[in-house]
C-alpha cells in the first residue's frame, strides 16, 4: 500500500500524486491511500479512479480529513462498493424515538442522531419523517436548527402529510416539504442505501 | 448555541434537557464530540451556559463540564470553560 | 526573488466562492430598491448599471484575486483585463479604474511595481484612466480593479435575454483553468501556458467593438463559474440552451490535460452546482471538464439572431481567431442546458 499525505495541497496535485503512484505499481496493481482535506479533492480523486477503471472508496476521518483508497489491478479487494458524489443514502425516521426500551432515552437519542447526520460527508440525499417521527419536524422541536442546516446543505426533507394530518401538526411543520405515500415510496425505492429508524 | 454541557450519566442529561425545555430555553442535543470526555455520551447545546447551569442547579441537576465550540479551518474546536 | 505563487493556495477565478454557497449568503441580505438601478444583484449579471439620465448609465464592477502565474507583470495585466471585461460584457465603455492591492510585507516591492504596471498597461489600452486605489498588507498577494464605465441605457446587453432561434458565440477558447492546474502540477508545456496567458491578458474590448453594429440579444463573460453555469444563467426561465460540444473552442493541450485529470477543485464545484440542470448526453469526459473549467478573464458568450450570426462571427474572428458558434437557444425543454 502506498500512502500519500496530500493535506493542504490544492487540485490537481493530489490527483497527480495518486495517478503517479498508481502508474508506478504497473501490472502488479496495488492500493494507494491518499489523505485530503476537502470533499472536492475527494470527488476529483474518485472521478480519476473511476475514469481509469479503478475501484475507489473513501472514509471520513477527524478534523475534516478524508482518506481516499484506490485499488488498481491485482491489489487487495476493497469491501465497500464504489461511492460517487451523491451518497444515495436515504434516512427514514418513522418514530420520535430511537431503539426500544426507555421512551425518554429514545427521545434524546433520536435528537443526537439527527445532529450526527450533519457530520456525514456527503450528506444523505433525503431524510423522511412519518408517523410519530413528524413531531421532530415541527417548528418548536429542538432538532429544528439541525434539520434546517441539513436542508441548507442540500438534503431534501420530506414529511408524510397523512401523518401530520393525523397528529394535527400540518400547520406546525417548520422544515422540508409535505408529501404523500407515493413520494415517500419513490424516494425509498430509489435509494442506494436506506437507514430506517 | 455555542456552549456544550456534559453530564456524568445519561439520566442527568435527560432530566437536564427536560428542565431546560420546560423553562423555555433553547437547547439542542448532540452526541458528545470526540475531543471531550464525560460519563454520558449525550451532551446539550445551550446559548448561555451561566443561566442554564443556574436553572439546572435549582432542579438539583449537576453539569460535569462546559465547553465552548468555535470554528477554525480544520473544523470545530471545543475549549473547556472553567467554572 | 521569492515566488509570487508560493503563498497562494488557489489563484485566479478558481478562488471564487462557489455559486451555490454565494447565493445562499446573498439571499440573506436586505433587498435594495431604486428604480434607477437598471441592473443589480437579482439577475446575477456581470456588473451593476445605474441610470443617470435618458442617455447615460454608469456601469460599476469590481474583481480581484491572487496570482495564478509567476510573472508579476502578466498577473497585473490578467487581473486588469478580467476586471475590465465585465464592462464590455454589458456593452459599456470603461472610463476609469481604481486599484485593489493586497501584498505581503515579506515580498519585494519590485514585484508589486510590476503588477501595477501590468494593470496600468491594460487600463490605458482600454482607453480608461487609473485614478487611485487602496492597498493593504496580506499574507497572500491579490490584485484587481474597481472599474466604472458608461453605457447607453437603451443598449444594455443583459445576460439572460436570449431569444429562441438565436445562435450562441463564444469569443475566447476554453481551458485556461486546466492549463493553470497542469502548471501547478509542473506538467504544462510552455506553449500551452503562453497561449493561456495571452488569452487571459486580452481585453474583450475588441470583440465588443465588433459586436456593437449587430443586434445582440444577450451577452455575458465567462468567469470562474465555467461555461455551463453562464449558459444556464443566460437560458434563464424562458429558454433552454443546447451546446454542441464538438464546436467548443479550446486551447489544444487543455483537452489532453483534462483527459489526464489535471483538473481543478473549482471545476468540480461548478459541476456539482449544475447537477439536475443539465443533460450531458454522451459528451466525452475531457469536453465535459472544459465546460466546467473556471476561466480567468474569459471570453464573451453572446446570443444573436441566426440571420446575422455568421456575419457577426466573421467580424469577431478578425480579432479573436478561435471564436466559434457553439450552440443555439431553444424554447424551454425539460432541462435548461443540453449538451450534444
Amino acid at each position: 500500500m502506498t500512502n500519500i499525505d496530500a493535506i493542504g495541497q490544492v487540485c490537481p496535485i493530489p490527483v497527480i500524486r495518486a495517478k503517479k503512484a498508481l502508474e508506478a505499481m504497473g501490472a502488479a496493481g496495488g492500493v494507494v491511500a491518499i489523505l485530503v482535506d476537502s470533499d472536492i479533492s475527494r470527488q476529483n480523486l474518485q472521478k480519476m479512479a473511476t475514469g481509469l477503471g479503478y475501484q475507489s472508496e473513501y472514509m471520513q476521518k477527524e478534523n475534516g480529513i478524508i482518506e481516499v483508497t484506490i485499488v488498481a489491478g491485482e491489489g487487495c479487494a476493497v469491501e465497500k462498493p464504489v461511492t460517487d458524489e451523491d451518497s444515495g443514502l436515504v434516512v427514514a425516521i418513522g418514530r420520535d424515538t430511537m431503539g426500544q426500551g426507555s421512551q425518554e432515552l429514545g427521545k434524546i437519542l433520536i435528537k443526537g442522531f439527527i445532529y450526527a447526520l450533519k457530520e456525514l460527508t456527503p450528506p444523505p440525499t433525503h431524510v423522511l419523517f412519518f408517523n410519530s417521527g413528524v413531531s421532530l419536524a415541527i417548528s418548536d422541536s429542538n432538532s429544528m436548527e439541525d434539520l434546517r442546516e441539513l436542508e441548507a446543505a442540500g438534503v431534501i426533507v420530506l414529511i408524510c402529510g397523512t401523518c401530520t394530518n393525523y397528529y394535527d401538526l400540518t400547520e406546525k411543520i417548520g422544515v422540508g416539504e409535505i408529501t404523500n405515500m407515493y413520494g415517500l415510496v419513490t424516494v425509498m425505492a430509489g435509494a442506494k442505501r436506506i437507514i430506517n429508524i | 448555541m455555542s456552549y456544550i454541557l456534559t453530564f456524568a450519566n445519561t439520566h442527568e442529561a435527560i432530566f437536564a434537557e427536560k428542565a431546560l425545555l420546560q423553562a423555555g430555553y433553547q437547547v439542542g442535543v448532540m452526541p458528545i464530540p470526540s475531543g471531550i470526555k464525560a460519563g454520558c455520551g449525550i451532551a446539550l447545546r445551550v446559548v448561555n451556559y451561566i443561566v442554564s447551569i443556574a436553572l439546572l442547579k435549582e432542579n438539583n441537576l449537576v453539569v460535569s463540564g462546559v465547553y465552548q465550540a468555535s470554528e477554525n479551518l480544520q473544523g470545530t474546536v471545543y475549549d473547556e470553560v472553567r467554572l | 526573488m521569492m515566488s509570487l505563487l508560493s503563498n497562494c493556495t488557489s489563484g485566479g477565478c478558481g478562488a471564487k466562492i462557489g455559486p451555490g454557497e454565494l447565493s445562499k449568503v446573498l439571499s440573506g441580505l436586505p433587498a435594495f430598491c431604486d428604480p434607477k438601478l437598471l441592473i443589480g444583484f437579482d439577475a446575477s449579471d456581470d456588473a451593476a448599471v445605474y441610470q443617470i439620465n435618458v442617455d447615460t448609465a454608469i456601469v460599476s464592477t469590481v474583481d480581484f484575486f491572487s496570482p495564478m502565474v509567476e510573472d508579476p507583470r502578466s498577473f497585473g495585466r490578467i487581473a486588469a483585463a478580467n476586471a475590465l471585461s465585465d464592462v464590455y460584457a454589458m456593452g459599456g465603455t470603461p472610463l476609469f479604474a481604481l486599484n485593489l492591492v493586497c501584498y505581503p510585507e515579506s515580498l519585494e516591492l519590485d514585484a508589486l511595481g510590476e503588477i501595477l504596471s501590468g494593470g496600468a498597461e491594460k487600463i490605458q489600452e482600454a482607453g480608461a484612466v487609473l485614478c487611485g486605489g487602496h492597498s493593504i498588507y496580506d499574507k497572500e498577494p491579490k490584485y484587481g480593479l474597481a472599474v466604472t464605465g458608461r453605457l447607453d441605457p437603451k443598449q444594455i446587453w443583459r445576460n439572460n435575454t436570449p431569444t429562441p432561434g438565436d445562435q450562441l458565440i463564444l469569443t475566447k477558447p476554453l481551458g485556461v483553468g486546466i492549463i493553470m492546474a497542469a502548471l501547478r502540477g509542473e506538467m504544462a508545456d510552455e506553449q500551452a501556458v503562453q497561449a493561456a496567458i495571452s488569452s487571459m491578458q486580452r481585453l474583450n474590448k475588441y470583440a465588443a467593438d465588433k459586436m456593437r453594429s449587430f443586434p445582440i440579444n444577450a451577452c455575458t463573460d465567462i468567469t470562474g463559474f465555467g461555461l455551463l453555469a453562464h449558459a444556464r444563467e443566460m437560458a434563464g426561465d424562458a429558454t433552454s440552451i443546447v451546446l454542441y460540444s464538438s464546436e467548443l473552442p479550446y486551447i489544444q493541450q487543455a483537452y489532453a490535460y483534462a483527459g489526464d485529470y489535471l483538473i481543478t477543485a473549482a471545476a468540480q464545484r461548478n459541476r456539482n452546482h449544475m447537477q439536475g440542470f443539465m443533460d450531458l448526453g454522451d459528451t466525452p469526459f475531457a469536453l465535459q471538464e472544459l465546460m466546467f473549467d473556471p476561466q480567468t478573464s474569459g471570453g464573451l458568450f453572446l446570443s444573436a439572431p441566426k440571420s446575422c450570426a455568421q456575419e457577426l462571427l466573421k467580424a469577431i474572428q478578425e480579432v479573436e481567431p478561435q471564436a466559434a458558434i457553439v450552440g443555439e437557444v431553444l424554447v424551454p425543454q425539460n432541462l435548461p442546458i443540453l449538451v450534444r
